[in-house]
């Protein structure tokens, strides 16, 4: 599995399509589409948004989301990096804050390749 | 050539730009100035930032918006530090009058850079706190993301600053050559 990750707007999309030969037929947006519809694409887009709704069901994403890195062996995964501001406001957004960052940490652990995205230009971190 | 600079606040990207700017050795430098001035904490902003340029040799031009007007009034050659994009995406999307503020500001950066030798750009890191739940700081990352990305493949060089310290995203050797002095100056325009 390959992860890039950055901030938004940052053209992490545009550089991974790029970057690996793949089209808009290749990728499933985990921030729109229950994972249970994944059907085999090879570019996964807002991985950090899984974190949230596991968050809310009492479930720990970093174990939640192991069965599918088994599966995305050979995807390309994008993440969005979020640590980087004032401290929220609410508790519920500092756990999900927090949790976003282990999750990152996690799918950087299971990486083969990490590249970090800024002004649309990559940096291989791993 | 064309240099980016990026970093977060503080990091001391306006200084790491300077330095460059003054390193490429092209005179006259031309400093062109963004900022709206709305306050007395804009006002000494702005004061700390003439402080840090006095004695450097930069004449400011002050272009918060129509920066393609104020790029045109220019003599040609010499070396313009525009500081910065933040600001600009701010003026143009939220007060200026044209409905498209990416290609008014792309626009305005290409005016001025096809009338100087040298562009040192500074932007600003403000994409890793999340996204934004307010449609309009939303488009406004997206816009100033969307020129970033623009910039960074056009430019020559994108330099990262990170305590005063440059991570270097592209033209990594162009770089060095520039800050150890034994760049040769030469035609990058396209």
């Amino acid at each position: 599995m390959k992860l890039i990750l950055g901030g938004y707007a940052n053209g992490r999309t545009a550089y991974a399509m790029q970057n690996y030969q793949l089209t808009e037929s290749d990728c499933f947006d985990a921030a729109a589409e229950p994972l249970a519809r994944w059907n085999g694409q090879r570019l996964i887009l807002h991985a950090e948004q899984l974190v949230n709704p596991w968050l809310e069901q009492g479930k720990e994403p970093c174990t939640e989301i192991l069965p599918w890195l088994e599966r995305w062996q050979n995807a390309v995964l994008i993440t969005q990096e979020v640590g980087c501001g004032l401290v929220p406001v609410t508790p519920q957004q500092r756990q999900l804050r927090e949790a976003v960052g282990h999750f990152n940490r996690l799918l950087a652990e299971c990486a083969e390749t990490v590249e970090r995205v800024c002004c649309g230009l990559g940096m291989q971190l791993k | 050539m064309l240099i980016l600079v990026t970093g977060g606040a503080g990091s001391g990207k306006s200084l790491l730009a300077e330095r460059i700017s003054m390193q490429l050795k092209r005179m006259p430098f031309w400093y062109v100035a963004t900022m709206q001035v709305w306050d007395q904490e804009c006002r000494d902003r702005i004061d700390r930032h003439r402080r840090q340029r006095a004695g450097k040799g930069f004449q400011t031009v002050e272009a918060p918006v129509h920066l393609a007007e104020a790029a045109a009034a220019l003599p040609p050659d010499g070396t313009a530090l525009l500081e910065c994009l933040s600001n600009l995406v701010a003026n143009e999307q939220f007060g200026g009058d044209t409905g498209a503020p990416v290609q008014a500001v792309l626009d305005g950066v290409h005016a001025l850079y096809r009338n100087v030798r040298h562009l040192v750009i500074v932007t600003n890191e403000v994409f890793s706190d999340g996204t934004p739940a307010d449609p309009a700081m939303q488009a406004y990352l997206q816009n100033l993301g969307n020129i970033n990305c623009a910039l960074g493949a056009e430019a020559d060089v994108v330099a990262e600053c990170c305590a005063g310290l440059p991570v270097i995203w592209k033209g990594e050797s162009l770089y060095h050559e520039i800050m150890a002095g034994i760049f040769a100056d030469r035609t990058f325009h396209v």
